[in-house]
Protein backbone atom coordinates (compact mmCIF):
# COMPACT_ATOMS: atom_id res chain seq x y z
CA UNK A 1 0.00 0.00 0.00
CA UNK A 2 2.65 2.65 1.16
CA UNK A 3 4.53 1.29 -2.24
CA UNK A 4 1.52 2.29 -4.17
CA UNK A 5 1.00 5.93 -2.32
CA UNK A 6 4.80 6.58 -2.89
CA UNK A 7 4.39 5.71 -6.88
CA UNK A 8 1.03 8.41 -7.09
CA UNK A 9 3.39 10.88 -5.55
CA UNK A 10 6.49 9.89 -7.51
CA UNK A 11 4.35 10.71 -10.61
CA UNK A 12 2.39 13.75 -9.04
CA UNK A 13 6.02 15.29 -8.81
CA UNK A 14 6.78 14.08 -12.44
CA UNK A 15 3.46 15.61 -13.76
CA UNK A 16 4.38 19.21 -11.65
CA UNK A 17 7.86 19.26 -13.27
CA UNK A 18 6.54 18.32 -16.57
CA UNK A 19 3.98 21.15 -16.23
CA UNK A 20 7.32 23.67 -14.94
CA UNK A 21 8.93 22.44 -17.98
CA UNK A 22 6.29 23.11 -20.38
CA UNK A 23 6.71 26.67 -21.34
CA UNK A 24 10.46 26.08 -21.87
CA UNK A 25 9.88 23.31 -24.08
CA UNK A 26 7.39 24.95 -26.36
CA UNK A 27 9.92 27.76 -26.60
CA UNK A 28 12.87 25.41 -27.76
CA UNK A 29 10.52 23.69 -30.52
CA UNK A 30 9.79 27.32 -31.94
CA UNK A 31 13.17 28.28 -32.08
CA UNK A 32 14.96 24.75 -32.56
CA UNK A 33 15.65 26.26 -36.32
CA UNK A 34 18.01 28.80 -34.56
CA UNK A 35 20.15 26.12 -33.30
CA UNK A 36 20.81 23.91 -36.13
CA UNK A 37 23.01 24.15 -39.47
CA UNK A 38 25.31 26.10 -37.38
CA UNK A 39 28.79 25.43 -38.51
CA UNK A 40 30.34 28.62 -40.06
CA UNK A 41 29.81 28.47 -43.95
CA UNK A 42 30.26 30.69 -47.17
CA UNK A 43 28.12 30.36 -50.24
CA UNK A 44 30.34 28.75 -53.31
CA UNK A 45 27.72 28.73 -55.50
CA UNK A 46 23.84 28.57 -56.26
CA UNK A 47 22.44 26.75 -59.19
CA UNK A 48 18.35 26.99 -59.42
CA UNK A 49 17.20 25.89 -56.31
CA UNK A 50 20.86 24.05 -54.91
CA UNK A 51 23.62 26.13 -53.12
CA UNK A 52 27.20 24.37 -52.04
CA UNK A 53 28.60 25.27 -49.32
CA UNK A 54 31.66 25.61 -48.40
CA UNK A 55 32.72 25.14 -44.70
CA UNK A 56 34.78 27.98 -43.57
CA UNK A 57 37.78 25.99 -41.39
CA UNK A 58 41.33 26.35 -41.32
CA UNK A 59 42.64 23.33 -40.09
CA UNK A 60 42.48 20.90 -43.67
CA UNK A 61 44.73 18.40 -43.20
CA UNK A 62 43.50 16.25 -46.75
CA UNK A 63 44.66 18.13 -49.89
CA UNK A 64 40.97 15.75 -51.45
CA UNK A 65 38.20 18.10 -50.35
CA UNK A 66 34.83 15.89 -49.30
CA UNK A 67 31.49 17.12 -50.93
CA UNK A 68 28.82 15.68 -48.96
CA UNK A 69 25.63 14.69 -51.01
CA UNK A 70 22.15 14.15 -49.33
CA UNK A 71 19.20 12.71 -50.20
CA UNK A 72 16.40 14.73 -52.09
CA UNK A 73 14.13 14.23 -49.47
CA UNK A 74 13.73 16.55 -46.42
CA UNK A 75 16.60 19.16 -45.87
CA UNK A 76 20.21 19.31 -45.80
CA UNK A 77 21.00 20.23 -42.57
CA UNK A 78 20.73 16.22 -41.52
CA UNK A 79 24.54 16.54 -42.45
CA UNK A 80 25.03 19.58 -39.35
CA UNK A 81 22.11 18.81 -37.42
CA UNK A 82 23.38 20.48 -33.78
CA UNK A 83 27.24 21.69 -32.92
CA UNK A 84 27.83 18.25 -31.05
CA UNK A 85 25.51 16.15 -34.05
CA UNK A 86 26.83 17.26 -37.04
CA UNK A 87 28.84 15.15 -39.77
CA UNK A 88 29.93 18.42 -41.56
CA UNK A 89 31.66 19.41 -38.15
CA UNK A 90 33.11 15.97 -37.23
CA UNK A 91 34.62 15.66 -40.72
CA UNK A 92 36.50 19.27 -40.30
CA UNK A 93 37.79 17.94 -36.39
CA UNK A 94 38.95 15.05 -38.73
CA UNK A 95 40.98 17.36 -40.89
CA UNK A 96 39.15 17.56 -44.51
CA UNK A 97 37.84 20.53 -46.56
CA UNK A 98 34.34 20.05 -46.48
CA UNK A 99 31.13 21.06 -48.59
CA UNK A 100 28.04 20.36 -48.59
CA UNK A 101 25.43 20.48 -51.75
CA UNK A 102 21.95 21.39 -50.18
CA UNK A 103 19.60 20.98 -53.10
CA UNK A 104 16.75 23.42 -51.10
CA UNK A 105 12.94 23.22 -52.92
CA UNK A 106 13.08 23.01 -56.66
CA UNK A 107 10.93 25.60 -58.57
CA UNK A 108 8.41 24.73 -61.44
CA UNK A 109 10.82 25.45 -63.87
CA UNK A 110 13.11 21.70 -62.56
CA UNK A 111 9.81 19.59 -62.90
CA UNK A 112 10.91 18.34 -65.82
CA UNK A 113 14.44 17.76 -64.49
CA UNK A 114 15.79 14.03 -64.83
CA UNK A 115 17.60 12.05 -62.27
CA UNK A 116 20.49 12.43 -65.05
CA UNK A 117 20.07 16.36 -64.48
CA UNK A 118 20.59 15.66 -60.83
CA UNK A 119 23.39 13.08 -61.60
CA UNK A 120 25.56 14.38 -63.82
CA UNK A 121 24.64 17.70 -64.11
CA UNK A 122 24.10 19.43 -60.41
CA UNK A 123 26.44 17.01 -58.85
CA UNK A 124 29.21 17.38 -61.84
CA UNK A 125 29.14 20.91 -61.94
CA UNK A 126 29.44 21.17 -57.41
CA UNK A 127 32.35 18.65 -58.33
CA UNK A 128 34.08 20.77 -60.99
CA UNK A 129 33.71 23.95 -58.82
CA UNK A 130 34.58 22.00 -55.75
CA UNK A 131 37.74 21.44 -57.36
CA UNK A 132 38.83 24.60 -58.67
CA UNK A 133 37.76 26.72 -55.35
CA UNK A 134 40.74 24.14 -53.97
CA UNK A 135 43.14 23.62 -56.71
CA UNK A 136 42.67 19.80 -55.85
CA UNK A 137 42.24 16.67 -58.78
CA UNK A 138 40.26 14.88 -57.06
CA UNK A 139 37.61 15.08 -54.48
CA UNK A 140 36.35 12.59 -51.98
CA UNK A 141 32.40 11.99 -53.01
CA UNK A 142 29.98 11.01 -50.20
CA UNK A 143 26.13 10.53 -50.20
CA UNK A 144 23.64 9.80 -47.74
CA UNK A 145 20.61 7.67 -48.49
CA UNK A 146 18.99 8.88 -51.96
CA UNK A 147 22.17 10.79 -52.84
CA UNK A 148 24.36 8.09 -51.86
CA UNK A 149 22.38 6.31 -54.98
CA UNK A 150 23.29 9.41 -56.54
CA UNK A 151 26.76 9.52 -56.00
CA UNK A 152 27.17 6.10 -56.91
CA UNK A 153 25.97 6.55 -60.08
CA UNK A 154 27.86 10.06 -60.80
CA UNK A 155 31.09 7.97 -60.14
CA UNK A 156 29.68 5.04 -62.75
CA UNK A 157 29.98 7.99 -65.33
CA UNK A 158 32.99 10.20 -64.16
CA UNK A 159 34.92 9.81 -67.43
CA UNK A 160 37.22 13.04 -66.33
CA UNK A 161 38.66 10.48 -63.36
CA UNK A 162 37.42 13.44 -60.97
CA UNK A 163 36.03 11.34 -57.86
CA UNK A 164 38.99 10.12 -56.01
CA UNK A 165 37.05 8.00 -53.95
CA UNK A 166 33.18 7.22 -52.75
CA UNK A 167 31.43 6.83 -49.56
CA UNK A 168 28.15 5.85 -49.26
CA UNK A 169 25.90 6.04 -46.10
CA UNK A 170 23.29 4.34 -45.56
CA UNK A 171 22.70 4.11 -49.54
CA UNK A 172 19.72 2.22 -50.96
CA UNK A 173 20.61 0.10 -53.71
CA UNK A 174 18.69 -3.32 -53.83
CA UNK A 175 15.21 -1.59 -53.96
CA UNK A 176 13.19 -4.52 -53.72
CA UNK A 177 13.34 -5.54 -49.56
CA UNK A 178 11.31 -6.51 -46.83
CA UNK A 179 10.75 -2.56 -46.20
CA UNK A 180 7.40 -0.58 -46.33
CA UNK A 181 8.93 1.78 -48.99
CA UNK A 182 9.68 -1.21 -51.35
CA UNK A 183 6.26 -2.91 -50.67
CA UNK A 184 4.24 0.64 -51.17
CA UNK A 185 5.95 1.31 -54.13
CA UNK A 186 4.95 -1.67 -56.32
CA UNK A 187 3.44 -1.27 -59.55
CA UNK A 188 0.34 -2.67 -58.65
CA UNK A 189 0.00 -0.53 -55.75
CA UNK A 190 1.25 3.05 -56.67
CA UNK A 191 0.78 4.71 -60.03
CA UNK A 192 3.83 6.82 -59.97
CA UNK A 193 2.47 8.78 -63.62
CA UNK A 194 -0.67 9.73 -61.67
CA UNK A 195 1.39 11.00 -59.15
CA UNK A 196 3.07 13.04 -61.09
CA UNK A 197 0.64 14.08 -63.89
CA UNK A 198 -1.45 15.37 -61.13
CA UNK A 199 1.30 17.53 -58.96
CA UNK A 200 4.25 17.80 -61.12
CA UNK A 201 7.39 18.56 -58.25
CA UNK A 202 5.66 15.82 -55.38
CA UNK A 203 4.53 18.03 -53.04
CA UNK A 204 5.94 18.06 -49.44
CA UNK A 205 2.96 17.22 -48.01
CA UNK A 206 2.65 13.95 -49.83
CA UNK A 207 5.89 13.08 -48.04
CA UNK A 208 4.87 14.18 -44.90
CA UNK A 209 1.76 12.26 -44.59
CA UNK A 210 3.13 9.34 -46.28
CA UNK A 211 6.20 8.60 -44.13
CA UNK A 212 5.14 8.20 -40.52
CA UNK A 213 3.05 6.08 -41.36
CA UNK A 214 7.03 3.67 -42.13
CA UNK A 215 6.36 3.79 -37.92
CA UNK A 216 2.49 4.03 -37.10
CA UNK A 217 3.33 3.94 -33.09
CA UNK A 218 6.00 6.62 -34.19
CA UNK A 219 3.63 9.61 -32.60
CA UNK A 220 2.30 8.13 -29.50
CA UNK A 221 6.25 7.49 -28.37
CA UNK A 222 6.71 10.40 -29.42
CA UNK A 223 4.76 11.89 -26.84
CA UNK A 224 5.81 9.67 -24.45
CA UNK A 225 10.08 10.14 -24.86
CA UNK A 226 8.86 14.12 -24.59
CA UNK A 227 7.20 13.33 -21.14
CA UNK A 228 9.82 10.79 -19.58
CA UNK A 229 12.98 13.33 -21.08
CA UNK A 230 11.75 16.66 -20.43
CA UNK A 231 14.45 17.59 -17.78
CA UNK A 232 17.04 16.39 -19.78
CA UNK A 233 17.49 19.67 -22.02
CA UNK A 234 20.06 18.51 -24.06
CA UNK A 235 17.89 15.47 -24.82
CA UNK A 236 15.04 17.39 -26.04
CA UNK A 237 17.38 19.27 -28.16
CA UNK A 238 18.35 16.69 -30.54
CA UNK A 239 14.78 15.46 -30.46
CA UNK A 240 13.49 18.13 -31.39
CA UNK A 241 15.90 19.40 -33.75
CA UNK A 242 15.46 15.89 -35.37
CA UNK A 243 11.42 16.05 -35.35
CA UNK A 244 11.41 19.10 -36.71
CA UNK A 245 13.59 17.85 -39.82
CA UNK A 246 11.40 14.78 -40.02
CA UNK A 247 8.26 17.21 -40.56
CA UNK A 248 10.28 19.68 -42.59
CA UNK A 249 9.69 17.48 -46.08
CA UNK A 250 10.33 19.27 -49.42
CA UNK A 251 8.72 18.76 -52.68
CA UNK A 252 10.69 16.55 -55.04
CA UNK A 253 10.93 17.06 -57.97
CA UNK A 254 8.19 15.74 -60.99
CA UNK A 255 9.94 13.81 -63.90
CA UNK A 256 13.03 12.84 -61.59
CA UNK A 257 10.72 11.63 -58.96
CA UNK A 258 9.11 9.35 -61.49
CA UNK A 259 12.55 7.32 -62.22
CA UNK A 260 13.90 7.24 -59.30
CA UNK A 261 10.41 5.16 -58.57
CA UNK A 262 10.12 3.51 -61.75
CA UNK A 263 13.73 2.55 -62.31
CA UNK A 264 14.44 2.23 -58.24
CA UNK A 265 11.37 1.07 -56.64
CA UNK A 266 9.73 -1.00 -59.25
CA UNK A 267 12.38 -2.39 -61.73
CA UNK A 268 15.06 -2.00 -59.10
CA UNK A 269 17.71 -1.76 -62.17
CA UNK A 270 20.79 -1.75 -60.54
CA UNK A 271 20.17 -5.54 -59.49
CA UNK A 272 18.24 -6.37 -62.53
CA UNK A 273 20.95 -4.63 -64.85
CA UNK A 274 23.79 -3.49 -62.27
CA UNK A 275 23.17 -0.55 -64.50
CA UNK A 276 20.75 3.25 -64.23
CA UNK A 277 19.56 4.41 -67.20
CA UNK A 278 20.86 8.00 -67.25
CA UNK A 279 19.88 10.00 -70.77
CA UNK A 280 21.31 8.87 -73.26
CA UNK A 281 24.03 7.33 -71.48
CA UNK A 282 23.75 4.08 -68.89
CA UNK A 283 25.65 4.15 -65.75
CA UNK A 284 27.07 0.50 -65.11
CA UNK A 285 28.16 -0.34 -61.44
CA UNK A 286 31.22 -2.16 -62.97
CA UNK A 287 32.67 0.72 -63.91
CA UNK A 288 32.92 2.14 -60.35
CA UNK A 289 36.38 1.20 -60.20
CA UNK A 290 37.82 3.75 -57.26
CA UNK A 291 37.95 2.91 -53.54
CA UNK A 292 34.29 2.88 -51.91
CA UNK A 293 33.74 3.17 -48.33
CA UNK A 294 29.82 1.34 -47.43
CA UNK A 295 28.41 2.87 -44.57
CA UNK A 296 25.32 0.21 -43.66
CA UNK A 297 23.04 1.03 -40.63
CA UNK A 298 21.60 -2.38 -39.14
CA UNK A 299 18.15 -0.92 -37.26
CA UNK A 300 17.20 1.11 -40.71
CA UNK A 301 13.91 1.02 -41.88
CA UNK A 302 13.93 3.56 -44.44
CA UNK A 303 17.30 1.89 -46.53
CA UNK A 304 17.03 -1.33 -44.62
CA UNK A 305 20.53 -3.14 -44.05
CA UNK A 306 20.49 -5.69 -46.71
CA UNK A 307 19.60 -3.14 -49.55
CA UNK A 308 22.51 -1.45 -48.68
CA UNK A 309 24.99 -4.16 -48.05
CA UNK A 310 25.35 -5.27 -51.76
CA UNK A 311 26.70 -2.83 -53.05
CA UNK A 312 30.27 -4.19 -52.84
CA UNK A 313 29.02 -6.88 -54.86
CA UNK A 314 28.22 -5.17 -58.22
CA UNK A 315 30.91 -2.76 -58.23
CA UNK A 316 34.04 -3.28 -60.53
CA UNK A 317 36.12 -1.66 -57.18
CA UNK A 318 38.45 -4.07 -56.06
CA UNK A 319 38.65 -2.36 -52.56
CA UNK A 320 35.12 -1.91 -51.08
CA UNK A 321 34.97 -1.93 -47.30
CA UNK A 322 31.38 -2.22 -45.69
CA UNK A 323 30.92 -1.26 -42.59
CA UNK A 324 27.55 -2.29 -40.43
CA UNK A 325 26.54 -0.10 -37.67
CA UNK A 326 24.31 -0.70 -34.65
CA UNK A 327 22.14 2.26 -35.61
CA UNK A 328 18.54 3.82 -37.72
CA UNK A 329 18.50 5.54 -40.80
CA UNK A 330 19.95 8.91 -38.91
CA UNK A 331 22.25 7.89 -36.56
CA UNK A 332 25.66 8.22 -38.68
CA UNK A 333 24.38 11.59 -40.17
CA UNK A 334 24.24 12.30 -35.74
CA UNK A 335 26.92 10.48 -34.70
CA UNK A 336 24.31 8.34 -32.59
CA UNK A 337 23.75 4.54 -31.95
CA UNK A 338 20.57 2.68 -31.66
CA UNK A 339 20.05 3.74 -28.07
CA UNK A 340 20.75 7.40 -28.96
CA UNK A 341 24.26 7.62 -27.35
CA UNK A 342 27.01 9.56 -29.49
CA UNK A 343 29.84 7.75 -30.53
CA UNK A 344 32.71 8.99 -32.91
CA UNK A 345 32.97 5.29 -34.28
CA UNK A 346 31.39 5.90 -37.43
CA UNK A 347 33.31 9.33 -38.71
CA UNK A 348 36.28 8.32 -37.04
CA UNK A 349 36.53 4.82 -39.69
CA UNK A 350 35.59 7.46 -42.01
CA UNK A 351 38.76 9.53 -41.52
CA UNK A 352 41.10 6.29 -40.83
CA UNK A 353 39.88 4.65 -44.17
CA UNK A 354 40.25 7.89 -46.44
CA UNK A 355 43.97 8.38 -44.69
CA UNK A 356 44.85 5.27 -46.39
CA UNK A 357 43.22 6.10 -49.67
CA UNK A 358 43.43 10.38 -50.54
CA UNK A 359 46.06 12.54 -49.89
CA UNK B 1 2.62 -6.65 -2.21
CA UNK B 2 4.16 -3.70 -4.09
CA UNK B 3 1.98 -2.22 -6.91
CA UNK B 4 3.17 0.56 -8.76
CA UNK B 5 0.34 1.12 -11.08
CA UNK B 6 2.08 3.86 -13.78
CA UNK B 7 5.06 1.31 -14.00
CA UNK B 8 1.85 -1.24 -14.97
CA UNK B 9 0.93 1.26 -17.14
CA UNK B 10 3.64 1.91 -18.67
CA UNK B 11 4.62 -1.77 -19.37
CA UNK B 12 0.46 -2.12 -20.92
CA UNK B 13 0.97 0.47 -23.15
CA UNK B 14 4.50 -0.49 -24.47
CA UNK B 15 2.90 -3.76 -24.71
CA UNK B 16 -0.08 -2.41 -26.70
CA UNK B 17 2.31 -0.14 -28.81
CA UNK B 18 4.12 -3.24 -30.06
CA UNK B 19 0.95 -4.80 -30.67
CA UNK B 20 -0.24 -1.96 -32.88
CA UNK B 21 2.52 -1.77 -34.72
CA UNK B 22 2.38 -5.46 -35.28
CA UNK B 23 -0.97 -5.06 -36.53
CA UNK B 24 -1.06 -2.08 -38.84
CA UNK B 25 2.01 -3.57 -40.26
CA UNK B 26 0.17 -6.88 -41.00
CA UNK B 27 -3.12 -4.36 -42.33
CA UNK B 28 -0.22 -2.62 -44.50
CA UNK B 29 1.29 -5.71 -46.40
CA UNK B 30 -2.35 -7.11 -47.03
CA UNK B 31 -2.58 -7.10 -50.77
CA UNK B 32 -6.52 -6.22 -50.36
CA UNK B 33 -5.70 -3.23 -48.40
CA UNK B 34 -3.19 -2.30 -50.49
CA UNK B 35 -5.39 -2.43 -53.52
CA UNK B 36 -7.91 -0.23 -51.53
CA UNK B 37 -5.39 2.95 -50.71
CA UNK B 38 -4.21 2.60 -53.80
CA UNK B 39 -7.52 2.97 -55.92
CA UNK B 40 -8.59 5.72 -53.17
CA UNK B 41 -5.14 7.09 -54.09
CA UNK B 42 -6.15 7.17 -57.66
CA UNK B 43 -9.22 8.50 -57.59
CA UNK B 44 -7.76 11.28 -55.32
CA UNK B 45 -4.90 12.33 -58.06
CA UNK B 46 -7.74 12.23 -61.26
CA UNK B 47 -10.28 14.40 -59.31
CA UNK B 48 -6.78 16.58 -58.62
CA UNK B 49 -5.53 16.37 -62.17
CA UNK B 50 -8.99 17.23 -62.98
CA UNK B 51 -9.31 20.12 -60.88
CA UNK B 52 -6.13 21.64 -61.97
CA UNK B 53 -6.90 21.31 -65.49
CA UNK B 54 -9.99 23.12 -65.15
CA UNK B 55 -8.54 26.40 -62.96
CA UNK B 56 -5.96 26.15 -65.93
CA UNK B 57 -8.57 26.60 -68.86
CA UNK B 58 -10.53 28.96 -66.20
CA UNK B 59 -7.83 31.53 -65.93
CA UNK B 60 -6.32 30.56 -69.65
CA UNK B 61 -10.06 32.52 -70.36
CA UNK B 62 -9.47 35.13 -68.12
CA UNK B 63 -5.86 35.86 -69.47
CA UNK B 64 -4.33 34.92 -65.89
CA UNK B 65 -0.75 33.78 -65.92
CA UNK B 66 -1.23 29.72 -65.49
CA UNK B 67 1.10 27.35 -63.36
CA UNK B 68 2.20 26.25 -66.91
CA UNK B 69 2.72 29.59 -67.95
CA UNK B 70 4.73 30.43 -64.92
CA UNK B 71 6.48 26.95 -65.18
CA UNK B 72 7.97 27.70 -69.09
CA UNK B 73 9.21 31.25 -67.86
CA UNK B 74 10.77 29.27 -64.41
CA UNK B 75 12.61 26.65 -67.02
CA UNK B 76 13.99 29.76 -69.27
CA UNK B 77 15.64 31.16 -66.88
CA UNK B 78 17.11 27.83 -65.30
CA UNK B 79 18.67 27.20 -68.44
CA UNK B 80 19.73 30.75 -68.67
CA UNK B 81 21.22 30.44 -65.05
CA UNK B 82 23.13 27.01 -66.49
CA UNK B 83 24.29 28.70 -69.00
CA UNK B 84 25.88 31.09 -67.54
CA UNK B 85 27.74 29.09 -65.28
CA UNK B 86 28.87 26.91 -68.07
CA UNK B 87 30.13 29.77 -69.48
CA UNK B 88 31.77 31.01 -66.02
CA UNK B 89 33.36 27.90 -66.26
CA UNK B 90 34.70 27.69 -69.32
CA UNK B 91 36.49 31.57 -69.00
CA UNK B 92 37.73 30.18 -66.04
CA UNK B 93 39.43 27.61 -67.49
CA UNK B 94 40.62 30.09 -70.82
CA UNK B 95 42.33 32.31 -67.84
CA UNK B 96 43.93 29.27 -66.65
CA UNK B 97 45.15 28.23 -69.78
CA UNK B 98 46.48 31.82 -70.67
CA UNK B 99 47.73 32.65 -67.69
CA UNK B 100 50.43 28.96 -67.97
CA UNK B 101 51.58 30.84 -70.82
CA UNK B 102 52.95 33.45 -69.23
CA UNK B 103 55.41 33.94 -66.03
CA UNK B 104 53.46 33.48 -63.27
CA UNK B 105 53.08 36.23 -60.09
CA UNK B 106 55.54 33.90 -58.28
CA UNK B 107 58.25 33.31 -60.76
CA UNK B 108 57.96 37.16 -61.65
CA UNK B 109 58.92 37.65 -57.77
CA UNK B 110 61.78 35.01 -57.62
CA UNK B 111 63.51 37.03 -60.92
CA UNK B 112 62.92 39.96 -58.84
CA UNK B 113 64.76 38.47 -55.91
CA UNK B 114 67.66 37.08 -57.78
CA UNK B 115 67.82 40.49 -59.66
CA UNK B 116 68.28 42.27 -56.15
CA UNK B 117 71.10 39.76 -55.14
CA UNK B 118 73.32 39.83 -58.27
CA UNK B 119 76.09 42.83 -57.52
CA UNK B 120 75.08 45.83 -59.50
CA UNK B 121 77.07 45.96 -62.66
CA UNK B 122 79.96 48.30 -62.72
CA UNK B 123 79.10 51.71 -64.50
CA UNK B 124 81.73 52.27 -68.03
CA UNK B 125 83.03 55.51 -67.38
CA UNK B 126 81.96 57.76 -70.27
CA UNK B 127 84.39 58.20 -72.23
CA UNK B 128 85.44 61.56 -72.38
CA UNK B 129 85.72 63.71 -75.47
Amino acid sequence: MQETIDAFTKEYGNVSRFMEAFPELVDLKKNIRTRTARTPRSVLYREHSLTVYRYDDARPRFATPLLVVPSLVNRAHIMDMLPHESFVSGMLERGFAVYLVDWGEPNLGQEENSFHDYVQGYIGRAVRRVLRDTGAAQVLLAGYCLGGTMTTLHTAIDDDERIAALITMVTPINFHDKGMLSWWAKPEHFDVDRVVNAFGNVPAQFFSNVFPWLVPTGGMKKIRTVYENHHDLKFMESFLAVDDWVGDNVPFPGQAYREVIRHGYQENVLIANKSWPLGRRTARLEDIKVPILNLVAKQDHVSPCDSCRVLGDLVGSTDVTTNVYETGHLGIALGKDKVGKHTPKYWDDIAAWAKERVS
Amino acid sequence: MSFDPFEYQKKMVQEWEKNLAKYMDKTMRDPGFMQLVSRNMGASLDVQKMVKDQMQKGMASLSIPTSEDLKKIYTTLNRVESLLLDLEERMSDLEARNGASRPTAAATAATATLAAERPAPKRKKAASK
